[in-house]
């Protein structure tokens, strides 16, 4: 780096700058901005209400049953795609046959549309005819309605640690790659069993891969919308909407829009505040000295 | 010391692995098996084969159902994106992580915060944004928004690898007496070249899946993307319960991914592994 040059800064900052004002910055103040109005949106008068819309959302309980359902992906599903990523990771990282098909193979979920897992899901777990039925039924068991309203949300949550595990592992063993061979050689060496060397050598060494992909996971968790909202079909049943979806719903409408774009903002600026607090817990709780190879 | 028990959870930990592997590639095959049945076939049980191919249900789905004018919505959009995307961050990552200025490290954070912010909080502005400048329902306004959308996550990647450049090549063609311009499109761009390849495929798949911004500001049958289609033409199932060329479709949004795949792999493996460990 150069002190000195100074003649490019500004035109090759300005348009990316300028963009990023416009679009993003920008409008994301206006929506805490919004979040204080009563909006209907058609009507050009945005009516003040200072913070009513979020004494609303205190007392609604359709919020509080996507808030739920928020954190029931964040947390069951994240409990589960780490369980497996972890165990991916270890198993893959001691060697498997056609570890580079398999990595290839397990990833490949996390890069397909999730309209296209939404539609192929739903039909897998088809009452009539599907995937998971016609097991259950071949081995004598009742079928399930894993569609139906108690089930859809499990369903769901099943399907996205379905699409996210393997991305997840190979985030992990990406980490554990880098671990100079010798030192799991000499660990084997001393007599430490593969469970030891897992937790005393591996999971310290990838601590920070961990976090990182711990803090994505959360971001993405915390925002998943669209895989969601194409599998509760064409009216997806409250029971199943987490916050994402409620917001759309509120402000675009499913079918029959509500347009309540006030009310919709501040379920936004509710979202945003959960991602901060998961991304600062998560660096304060994941923070601990650094391992260096 | 290895005990046996040991022994028999890692036997069982690699049979897991190795059946959850072949249940995505099962479930690959029977999509495109179930893509060339009858309906008739289809409702038979999810067993069935069909008695011969039908390519027809492609027919259907691409022109009938509109996938063609859908897939090629996507391909201008996704293509002018990645491309402006690419043209918009790499000047400012170059400036970014090259040179000295004030502000500097400001700027490089408040992009980088953009990369956690949910896009459910810029939805609505944006909306109405698009509405006064009359990029509603336009590929232009889609693009603008997915280009300004995407500069946080590419600025901090391009940084990252502008960074890691070295730097007596650039000493080299200031001594030259190369301008400034010259050094950054002649000398610096072409030694960044793997990172730009990366956030292009990056950005690319993404924006191929992309669905909520899609939606919310292409409400017009002719401006669909592909995701947005596929998904009008899933919710018109329950009136025409033409299920095989819907999953004709999903082959069509998925086929692009998959040939991109089959043959970048390692590369989009390694950029979206890189992109999220650094």
């Amino acid at each position: 780096m150069r002190t000195g040059r100074k003649k490019l800064t500004i035109p090759y900052l300005l348009p990316a700058v300028s963009l990023y004002l416009i679009f993003f910055v920008g409008p994301a103040i206006y929506g805490l901005w919004i979040s204080f109005h009563e909006w209907s949106g058609f009507t050009d008068d945005m009516k003040f209400v200072g913070l009513k819309n979020y004494g609303k959302i205190l007392v609604d309980p359709i919020y509080w049953q996507s808030f739920l359902n928020m954190m029931l992906i964040l947390f069951v599903g994240g409990i589960f795609v780490f369980l497996i990523g972890f165990l991916f990771t270890a198993l893959m990282s001691q060697g498997v046959a056609a570890k580079k098909a398999i990595r290839a193979i397990i990833f490949f979920p996390q890069i397909i549309a999730p309209i296209a897992l939404a539609v192929v899901w739903n039909y897998l777990y088809r009452f009539d005819i599907g995937f998971f039925n016609s097991i259950l039924t071949s081995i004598g068991v009742n079928p399930i309605n894993w569609t139906g309203p108690n089930n859809i949300m499990m369903s769901a949550i099943i399907s996205i640690i379905w699409y996210s595990a393997g991305f997840y592992a190979i985030i992990l063993l990406a980490g554990v790659d880098k671990i100079p061979n010798t030192i799991f050689e000499a660990a084997r060496v001393e007599g430490a069993s593969t469970f030891k060397i897992f937790t005393n050598i591996t999971l310290p060494l990838i601590w920070d891969v961990m976090s990182i992909a711990i803090i994505l996971w959360g971001i993405n968790a915390i925002r998943l919308f669209d895989f969601l909202f194409a599998f509760g079909g064409a009216e997806p049943p409250t029971r199943m909407w987490n916050t994402a979806m409620y917001q759309f719903i509120l402000g675009f409408g499913q079918r029959t829009p509500i347009y309540q774009l006030g009310y919709s903002s501040a379920i936004a600026v509710t979202m945003v505040m959960v991602v901060l607090l998961f991304v600062v817990t998560g660096r304060k709780l994941f923070k601990r000295e650094v391992y260096e190879l | 010391m290895k005990s046996n028990g040991g022994n028999v959870w890692s036997a069982l930990g690699k049979t897991f692995l190795y059946v959850w592997t072949l249940f995505i590639l099962f479930i690959i095959g029977w999509i495109i098996l179930a893509s060339l049945k009858t309906n008739r076939e289809l409702f038979e049980g999810f067993w069935s084969l069909p008695d011969s191919l039908q390519w027809g249900n492609y027919y259907t789905a691409w022109v009938q159902s509109d996938l063609a004018s859908y897939f090629f919505n996507s391909l201008i959009v996704v293509s002018l994106s990645v491309f402006g995307i690419v043209l918009v961050s790499a000047p400012a990552a170059y400036v970014l992580s090259r040179y000295h200025f004030f502000g500097r490290e400001f700027l490089t954070n408040a992009f980088v915060i953009g990369i956690g912010i949910p896009y459910q909080a810029v939805l609505i502005p944006i909306y109405l944004l698009l509405i006064k400048m009359g990029l509603i329902n336009s590929f232009l306004g889609l693009i603008i928004v997915y280009i300004a959308l995407s500069l946080p996550f590419t600025i901090f990647i391009l940084t990252g690898f502008f960074q890691s450049l070295p730097s007596d090549v650039e000493e080299a063609a200031i001594i030259d007496g190369a301008g400034e311009n010259t050094i950054f499109w002649k000398v610096m761009l072409p030694m960044a070249r793997p990172g730009l390849v990366t956030v292009m495929i990056l950005n690319a798949v993404g924006l191929w899946n992309e669905f909520l911004l899609a939606k919310a500001y292409m409400n017009v049958n002719e401006k669909y993307t592909l995701s947005v289609g596929l998904y009008q033409f899933y919710q018109s199932m329950q009136y025409n319960s033409d299920w095989v060329s819907l999953f004709a479709g999903v082959v069509i949004i998925v086929f692009p991914i998959l040939i991109f795949y089959l043959w970048l792999s390692d590369k989009i493996i390694e950029g979206m592994t890189a992109g999220s460990g650094k």
